[in-house]
């Protein structure tokens, strides 16, 4: 019987039924999308680490060997080592060089790796897609190679082999690597000149369950080591391992930790969103039955079966929209793994759906603690009014439940306390955060710290909110003519459930559009981040800036206008070798570790100059650069603020640089030509005197080069910076096909970079549209309620303002002028609520990064959230005015809606 | 059944507080209730008809004085046993029915006996003679928005007696109905005093009322003014 009226309740108010299942629905779909996508992505993270790291478990090789000069040793040493080993199931011969590969048209330095076809396949670790049949004096192309060169032949020197096959995905080496030639051994050692020695053994374990656990990720990294160091020790200090898949999942875990917790922030935010909507919905149907269920106690039910009755109905809503809400989540959660699947460079199922026994009742738990949960004031409330009051219509939306007078304010004390435990949580954590460096506990600290701040300014909105709704009634109240009047009247009367409808809508707000305005401004200031860091058009890092033809090919690319080339010691040479470079200023009562680069002469017309700050000095202090032979008894140098600070530096004065080789040493003395805060393209020109350690120095090559002289060639690396006069990307597409693999180096194209911040910006400010259309379309139906709970309320009023001759437009305009000012004072307050919070973010971000913030408002949010604030306050007043409007006025007055 | 009187009342008093004001609506009532009596409860309006009603009906709590019910004194009762005590021992006619709109005629007149945990088949039984008994057997499952103003009372009166109650209380039962209706009405409340022994106590303005009363109580400004049987 319970049942049967809670149902047909339901069935009598569609509309505000309706709207508390969607909102359940649409914040279940969302938190199941968001868990389920997290599981299924963690499930599939052996395949998505194999992405990126390649299918072996470990990879053995001599020690000091790299993957661009690998040294060949003795497979056979190795297995005899590790025969007994129990975690290892088997190695696999590898051999790989970089070596110029020719077709029938282009050649192509392109990476040729040799494997065993069939050892691979047995051991699991076959990580080409199509498997190429290979057999000797054959090999298949990458199929960015293979639409370089045509023919059916590939050269490489003075071998000739046969194309069979073209690979469309790899999962043996690093994603980025598009151009390679793959062969069987025989065929490589042949290529290579190697004779029976490889260059890598790369292995898979005996049993990956044991190693492998989705749901923990840092047991699996413990695991993979503990089984590496087994091995490691078994091989002695001759060969080095590395575990690529320990090393993905380690990165993995940094990554999807604080993403989990950014999804989770997300997930409960939405749930008290939902909260909040169904306690409107309820507290619009308390309210709207106090008469019922004071004839209900009146004939004998207790105040049990009143709240039973109230949480039965929140129950009910709960189940009508959790169900279809988790199936909408699934789907949902399989659309985004097909793309995130697709944009990981592997196929729309890389990423397998997965839903757990515990996902499910976590969301499911989720849905309905947050109906009972939300359920629970209104619920009381119910029972707290008094029969005799309940009954009588004219006393009801005048009285409220009896409130103890001196005693306890329930809010304040909540809100104290709430704040109390949070920031109490946050001091005891901040400490261990800081010394233990853990990102996951760090950003726990943070976002502490973020909701510490949200509900400090939540108290201010919440304080300001008259002032606000004021200000946007004398601007908007020309709209609602004198019903504006009125309307203000009764916003302040009905202050308290205007502050929980309020609240509701600005935090749906400020939660968006914090999350677009972080988007924004850190998609803004990356954009001058970019600026600096790649220096110029593009920033080529080299690992061997001392080979002679290297710059004279860069500049003989077309498109190329300009390049300079800045070198500087590596922190430990290949060998081993320890140098370091230490400045001081003349009387040694300042040392300061520092890393000098020498430069080209060129460097002023390369550089980026806008992203330049010079705190002395200008742009001749390059030109005094270029102008050094190295043979004078002072060079010029430029300097970083930072390292002016720490050493008392004025543009003018002198400095000693010692350089360092074991026990050799050279000084040199320099003379301050310029101080710069910012140099683009040099890392290490900052300004705090904090950051002076390894502070960048600026010498002319030649001088570098005279200081350096000891070291050896490997010793150095360096990095060009190039203008370009057409198309940056294009030139950069040149560069690396022509110089990349055979010079190994690194091509940084500011533009593509800026390209990537603006589609993932626009990417981002879409996603966080539909974000706002969600959220607020849930703190809508809460809207709804809370003027359903007015119109509710104030039905008297209205069946008497009728009476006295107020049309239906004029008290629809009341409403209206009321939701409106309601939404778009709580939106104008969410929106910079949201855009503080992110500013404060960004702020603390670009002082530790000391990168200026560019400030940027995220516009189409903004914009978006101001219409559908109006659009949401006038549907609110239309959706529960419209049928009351409708009725005579002595209908009203009884009570009948 | 106890020898108790259904109704007993002693110095009631009750006084609402209207902005700084504290009106007194009742000022001394005492009153005794015989079972198997018919009481109509008369006086001009703000008299305090409904306010006893009200504190007898265990509504409402007095602010001085005492009422028994049934021999009860319902002042020293906790929530539950005064619900208890409205759901056995009482019933409650309103003057606009106060009829739950979602159910039917037969599920309203089911809801006392579903709290007092009757079985389902007795509640239907019950439910069907109570709606003979008032005349509306064929429009059992019909809601209350499908029922004219008196067959609402009517169900609102078979309600009542779900559960045998000692006394029923009954606000206003015909003011808001035609005089037809009302006296239908009052036909169905004469019957159910004179053969069935119900005690009844009625709160009213109409003169038709008293005259099917076994005793008229009068009240003014508060407070009892006269207190007559009514001769057969």
């Amino acid at each position: 019987m319970i049942l049967r009226y809670v149902l047909r309740n339901f069935a009598r108010r569609k509309t505000r039924t309706l709207m508390g299942v969607l909102g359940v629905f649409c914040t279940l779909a969302l938190l199941t999308a968001v868990h389920v996508g997290l599981e299924s992505v963690a499930v599939s993270y052996v395949d998505l680490v194999s992405l990126h790291a390649g299918k072996a478990d470990i990879v053995i090789r001599r020690e000091g060997s790299e993957w661009f000069r690998p040294e060949a040793f003795d497979p056979a040493e190795v297995e005899r080592r590790t025969a007994s080993n129990a975690h290892l199931k088997g190695l696999s011969p590898r051999l790989m060089a970089v070596r110029p590969v020719g077709g029938s048209g282009d050649s192509r330095f392109a990476v040729v790796v040799g494997i065993d076809p069939k050892r691979e396949k047995d051991l699991g670790i076959d990580g080409f897609t199509p498997w190429p049949a290979l057999t000797p004096g054959t090999c298949a192309l990458s199929e960015s190679l293979a639409k370089q060169l045509g023919g059916d032949t590939v050269e490489i020197g003075d071998i000739s082999l046969k194309r069979v096959a073209t690979i469309e995905r790899q999962l043996v080496f690093p994603q980025h690597l598009k151009d390679f030639v793959v062969m069987d051994l025989e065929t490589a050692r042949g290529v290579m000149s190697e004779g029976k020695g490889v260059h890598f053994l790369a292995g898979a374990f005996r049993d990956p369950q044991a190693y492998y656990d989705a749901r923990d990720l840092r047991k699996s990294v413990l695991s993979l080591k503990e089984a590496g160091e087994a091995i490691a020790e078994d091989l002695g200090r001759t060969f080095e391992i590395s575990l690529p898949k320990a090393e993905a999942i380690t990165h993995f875990e940094q990554v999807s930790g604080p993403l989990r917790a950014v999804f989770g922030i997300f997930a409960l935010v939405a749930l008290a969103i939902t909260a909040l909507l169904i306690y409107s919905v309820l507290s619009v149907s308390v309210e709207e039955r106090i008469r019922e269920h004071a004839i209900l106690r009146t004939i004998g039910a207790r105040k049990g079966h009143i709240f039973a009755l109230v949480i039965a109905e929140s129950a009910g809503l709960c189940l009508i929209g959790v169900v279809p809400g988790v199936f909408a989540g699934l789907l949902l959660s399989r659309g985004i793994l097909a793309l995130a699947g697709l944009a990981m460079g592997g196929g729309a199922g890389t990423i397998a759906l997965e839903l757990s026994g515990s996902t499910a009742r976590f969301c499911l738990g989720a849905g309905a603690a947050v109906s009972l949960v939300s359920a629970l004031l209104p619920a009381i409330r119910s029972t707290q009014w008094r029969i005799v009051d309940a009954l009588h219509p004219l006393r009801r939306g005048q009285i409220a439940p009896a409130s103890v007078e001196g005693g306890v304010s329930r809010p304040l004390l909540l809100s104290g306390l709430a704040l109390s435990a949070i920031s109490g949580t946050v001091f005891f954590l901040l400490p261990n955060a800081v010394l233990s460096g853990d990102p996951s506990l760090i950003g726990g600290v943070a976002l502490g710290l973020l909701v510490v701040i949200l509900s400090g300014f939540t108290m201010i909105a919440v304080a300001a909110a008259p002032v606000v709704e004021q200000a946007v009634l004398f601007v908007l109240g020309g709209l609602f003519g004198p019903s504006a009047e009125l309307a203000a009247r009764n916003l302040g009367r009905h202050r308290r459930r205007n502050v929980t409808t309020s609240m509701m809508f600005a935090l749906s707000v400020s939660f968006v559009l914090f999350l677009s305005s972080l988007v924004a401004l850190f998609s803004r200031t990356s954009l001058s981040f970019i600026e600096r860091k790649v220096g110029s058009d593009l920033r080529i890092s080299m690992p061997d800036p001392k080979e002679g033809e290297l710059m004279g090919e860069l500049q003989g690319i077309i498109g190329v206008d300009k390049v300079a080339s800045a070198v500087h010691l590596r922190s430990r040479s290949a060998e081993g070798i320890a140098y370091d470079v230490v400045a001081s200023d003349l009387v040694g009562m300042k040392h300061l570790w520092v890393v000098p680069f020498g430069v080209d002469a060129g460097l002023d017309e390369a550089i980026a100059p806008r992203p330049v700050q010079w705190e002395e000095g200008d742009a001749s202090a390059f030109r005094a650069l270029a102008g050094d032979k190295g043979e004078g008894e002072t060079s010029p140098t430029i300097v970083s603020l930072s390292m002016a600070r720490h050493l008392d530096l004025r543009k003018g004065s002198l400095i000693n640089v010692s350089f360092r080789l074991g026990s050799e040493k050279n000084d040199l003395r320099a003379r301050v030509v310029g101080i710069a805060s910012s140099l683009p393209g040099f890392g290490n020109f900052r300004a705090r005197a904090g950051n002076a350690q390894g502070s960048g120095l600026l010498l002319s090559r030649a001088t570098f080069d005279q200081m350096t002289k000891t070291a050896p060639r490997e010793a150095f690396e360096g990095f060009a910076l190039a203008k370009v006069g057409q198309d940056a990307k294009k030139v950069a597409s040149t560069v690396r096909d022509r110089l990349g693999l055979q010079h190994r180096l690194g091509v940084e194209c500011a533009e593509e970079e800026k390209h990537e911040a603006e589609i993932l910006y626009w990417v981002t400010q879409v996603l966080f549209a539909m974000l706002l259309g969600v959220a607020v379309t849930i703190a809508l139906f809460g809207l709804v309620a809370s003027m359903a709970t007015a119109v509710i309320e104030r039905r008297w009023e209205v069946g008497v303002l009728k009476a006295v001759g107020l049309r239906r437009g004029h008290l629809f305009r009341m409403f209206a002028a009321e939701a409106v000012t309601l939404t778009v004072s709580s939106g104008l307050l969410g929106g910079a609520m949201g855009f503080l919070l992110a500013w404060l973010f960004v702020v603390q971000a670009a002082l530790l990064m000391e990168i200026p913030v560019a400030f940027t408002l995220p516009w189409v949010t903004f914009s978006a959230t101001f219409v559908v604030c109006v659009v949401a306050g006038l549907l609110a007043s239309w959706l529960p005015t419209r049928r009351m409007l409708q009725r005579p006025v002595a209908e009203i007055l009884r009570g009948g809606l | 059944m106890n020898d108790a009187p259904a109704v007993r009342a002693e110095n009631l008093h009750k006084s609402f507080v209207l902005g700084s004001n504290a009106v007194g609506a009742l000022r001394g009532v005492d009153l005794s209730v015989a079972r198997g009596e018919f009481v109509a409860v008369m006086g001009p309006s703000g008299c305090g008809k409904t306010t006893l009603l009200n504190l007898v009906g265990g509504i409402d709590v007095p602010s001085r004085g005492a009422v028994w019910v049934d021999g009860v004194e319902i002042s020293k009762l906790s929530d539950d046993d005064l619900t208890d005590l409205r759901r056995d021992r009482l019933g409650y006619v309103f003057q606009f029915y106060n009829l739950i709109p979602t159910l039917t005629a037969r599920e309203n007149i089911e809801t006392p006996m579903h709290f007092r945990g009757k079985s389902k088949a007795e509640r239907r039984e019950r439910a069907a003679a109570l709606l003979s008994r008032v005349g509306l057997a064929d429009r059992a499952d019909h809601k209350p928005s499908e029922l004219s103003g008196g067959e609402q009372q009517r169900v609102a009166i078979a309600r009542a007696l779900a559960n045998d109650p000692a006394l029923v209380l009954l606000d206003e039962p015909t003011g808001d109905l035609d005089s037809a209706t009302g006296r239908e009405i009052l036909g169905l409340l004469q019957k159910l005093n004179r053969e069935e022994k119900v005690t009844l106590m009625v709160a009213t303005h109409d003169a038709a009322v008293a005259a099917i009363s076994s005793r008229v109580v009068k009240l003014r400004d508060g407070k009892v003014e006269s207190d007559a049987a009514v001769s057969a």
